[in-house]
Order: C-alpha cells, then structure tokens, then sequence
C-alpha cells in the first residue's frame, strides 16, 4: 500500500473514532476534529465554488465567449458585502430581492411540475374493471378496489387534516383532520422504519471501514 | 421535461391557483379579516422561551439546510425566528443561530438585528449569534452538535428543509435537556423530528404557522389563498375519481382525464 493512502486510511480511522467519541460525551479530541472537519468544509467551499460554478459558468462565457454582461453578476455578488458596513448594509437587501424573485419566478414552473402529476395520478376507479388490472398481476379487483378505496378516504382526510382557514369545529371536519392525522403518523411510522434501515447501512459502511480497512480484520 | 413548458393546460391552472392566492392576499391586505386556526405546536414556543429564562442558558435556531435560491422554507424559518427574538429580547436570553448557506446567513443577520430593533433592544444584538459554520450537510451537523453541547442550550428550534442531519440536531438537542420545537416540510425527516423532539409542526403546518405567528396580511391571505387552492384540488380529483368510476364518462379515456394527462 502507497504510504498517502495508509495515512489516509488512519485519519480517516482517527477522525471516525472522534466523531463518534461524542455519543459518550462532548470533549476536545472530537472539538479538535469538529474543527478540522469544519475547516477542511470551508476549504472544499472554495475551490468547489471556483470549479463547479464561477468557473465554468460565470468566467468561461464571460472571459473566453465574450459574454461580457455577467460582470454584472460580479457588483451583485458583491453587495451581499455591504452587510458589514452599516451605513451601506441596505444595499445588501439588493442582491437578495434578485434571489428571491429567482426563487418565485421558479416555483411556478415547479408547482406544474410537482403537484400536477400528483393530481393525475390520484385519479383512481373505485370500482376496478377487470380491464384495469394489469397483465401479469397478481391482484384481484375487490383487492384493487379496496385499495384505491382506502387511498382516497386517506387523500380526503390529509387534506382536511392540513386545511387552516376555518375553525375544525363541525363532526365530520374533525373527524376527517382527527383521521387524517392519524394515517400520517402510520405514514411516517413507515418512513422511519425505512430510514432508521438505510442508516444502519451508513453504520455498517463506517464499521466495515475501522474494523477492514483500517485494522484488517476479517 | 418541464410539465408547465410542455403543457399549456398545466400553466393554465397554476395560473388560476396563482390567481387565488393573489386575491386573497390583496383583500387581506385591504383589511379583510381571515381567520387562522391555531397549530397546537405553535404554544410551545412560548413555554421553550419560558424554560431558557428560568435556566439562563442560550436558545438555539436552526433554519435548515436550504439556500435562498431552493426553497422558501428556510425564509418562512427566519419569520418565526424574527417571533422568537423580539419575545426573547423581552427577557434578556441569548440567541444562538447557526447557518448553512451564504445567503441565509446574511438574511438572518437582517432579521435578528431588525427584530432586536423593533423589540426595542437594539443593543442585545451581538454579531457572533448568528454564525456561518459550513455548507457541507456534515460539516454542519458537527458544528451544530459542538455547539449544542458547549453552549447547554436550553431551547432548540429546528425550522426550514432538513435531511439527514435533523436526527443529529435532535438527538443532540434531547441529550443536554433542551427543549425542542421543529418544523419541516420534508416527508423523511417529520417522523426523526416526531421521535425525538417535544413538539412537532407538521408539514403545511410550518407555512401555517409562519402566518399564524406574523399576523403578516400577505401571509394570512395567502395561507387562505392556499387552503382554496387545496379544495379546488380536492374536487379535480374527485371529478377525476368518478370519471375513472363510471365507464360511462369514459374512464381513463375521458376528455378530463385526459386533460391532466402528463
């Protein structure tokens, strides 16, 4: 083995034991390597920074393709600045209305995006014909009824559950929100379960590092 | 491929939903009245402050992961924060606010300086409360835990877009006592936040919430705005169901089904 990569492996090793060294409790030699993780992050920013955006996509058509209109990017870049000065502070303000109107102009093309598919897809027979089970399927049409059934009363009740502009006082409102919530937590009961396994994977994956790897057991 | 670029129909019914949200947001603004329940979540707060007085220790703010360009949820993060430092600075506590993002940070700077201004204790502001730690997702979440271990805060509110750091935040949080408040409108961290934090403010709720909080006209309008939205999507889909139903109306061959066709 190169010795860069041995020394790799050890400090990958010791910055694994330390970070870990915090489930016991919190003490210098994982604030040690909190800060280097921390530096090294900071280090990474700027030359990822330079490499993966200003590089390709602001100095190449600026500089090599003649696009010279992004020197304007530059002044607004560089108003965020001004939040140290506080006679000019408000200039930063700028700079972050451009990003917010960005973000607004996107989130249209994004709702489409999104949310009308999900209308679509949500568009399901209660009654399921013999025709609408697809070939090869092990499904029976009472089982894919019931289910598009159940998927619609849970579609109903999550969105009472989530509607805020009237006070849930009638019956049938509370116990739609009431039921509602009730399918999110076996929704997110799920999810965690599902999580909690990927993980144990990432646990494994570092586990699998300190004891191969690192001291070449097993 | 964009469904708004290559179906006119799909730019027609945001426009409608824009369109909604807009006119309640002006009548709201107008002076009309909207009325917005109340998210059980949301006295927590209040008792979270109420423990970091009597403890003397910081209170911890944590908008999420997200950037000014990604997501709104990190903005609507900093409203409730800007709640939460005006009715701190009522009691003197200190705030601890770490970020993410460039851009956050420097908007979170705005707001916790102009909110310590409309409390009326401008010179509470101190400039290292609020702190840029990393953008790396672990980078960040080591910074964090540091940070809630060295400080002992006594309240942690986690707001905005989280990912795998949320249960790293939340654990950490459980282990010095901290009482914990989140909010999040991403689908894979709710259930960490619902296991480990006191209280959670789930999905929608957390844009609710904002609204609910500020009192802000624009947001109460466009919260109701968003609540009509939600029926008028309610009754597509219904109208969609028993199309789909009755094979009469043509099933999945019909002109409404196939009008959302993607």
């Amino acid at each position: 083995m190169v010795w860069t990569t041995t020394l790799g492996v050890w400090v990958g090793a010791i910055g694994t034991l330390a970070l870990f060294s915090l489930i016991y409790r919190e003490n210098r030699f994982y604030r040690l390597f909190e800060h280097l993780f921390i530096g090294l992050a900071a280090g990474f920013l700027i030359k990822s920074t330079w490499d993966e955006t200003l590089y390709p996509q602001w100095w190449t058509p600026m500089v090599k393709d003649g696009q010279w209109p992004w020197i304007l990017a530059l002044g607004l870049g560089g108003l965020f600045y001004t939040i140290y000065s506080k006679k000019h502070s408000w200039m930063s303000r700028i700079s972050i209305g451009v990003l917010l109107g960005l973000l607004s102009g996107q989130i249209f093309q994004t709702t489409a995006n999104e949310f009308i598919p999900q209308i679509q897809r949500s568009f399901k027979p209660l009654v399921v014909q013999a025709a609408d089970i697809p070939q090869g399927s092990q499904l029976t049409q009472l089982g894919m009824s019931l289910n598009n059934i159940l998927f619609m009363v849970i579609l109903v009740c999550v969105i009472t559950y989530f509607l805020f502009s009237f006070e849930h006082k009638n019956k049938v409102i509370t116990g739609s929100a009431r039921t509602g919530r009730l399918m999110l937590m076996f929704a997110f009961g799920a999810i965690f379960g599902s999580t909690v396994m990927a993980r144990m994977a990432l646990l494994i994956d570092r586990v699998w590092f300190l004891m191969h790897t690192w001291l070449g057991l097993g | 491929m964009s469904h708004a670029s290559v179906r006119w129909e799909s730019s027609l019914l945001v426009a409608l939903w824009a369109a909604i949200i807009l006119v309640t947001v002006v009548m709201s603004q107008r002076g009309k009245k909207y009325y917005i329940r109340r998210i059980p979540g949301l006295n927590a707060i209040d008792e979270a402050l109420g423990r970091a007085t009597e403890m003397g220790r910081p209170i911890l703010m944590v908008p999420g992961l997200t950037d000014i360009n990604e997501s709104v949820a990190p903005l609507q993060a900093l409203s409730i924060f800007s709640y939460i430092v005006k009715a701190s600075a009522k009691f003197g506590n200190r705030i601890l606010l770490p970020c993410a993002k460039p851009a956050i940070y420097t908007v979170a700077q705005e707001v916790v300086r102009d909110s310590y201004a409309a409390a009326g204790r401008p010179e509470l502001y101190a400039p290292d409360s609020v702190r840029f730690i990393s953008d790396r997702q672990f980078a960040f979440a080591a910074g964090v835990s540091g940070l809630i271990y060295r400080e002992q805060v006594a309240a942690s509110f986690l707001f905005g877009d989280f990912y795998a750091e949320s249960l790293i935040f939340a654990e950490t949080g459980q282990q010095v006592g901290a009482i914990q408040v989140a909010g999040t409108v991403q689908t894979t961290q709710i259930p960490f936040f619902i296991a480990s934090c006191d209280y959670t403010i789930i999905g929608d709720e957390f844009y609710a919430a904002t609204a609910y909080i500020s009192r802000d006209p624009t947001l109460l309008g466009s919260l109701v705005g968003q609540d009509i939205s939600k029926i008028l999507a309610l009754v597509i889909i219904v109208i969609g169901t028993i199309c789909m139903t009755i094979p009469a109306l043509g099933g999945v061959n019909s002109f409404f089904v196939q009008w959302f066709k993607f």
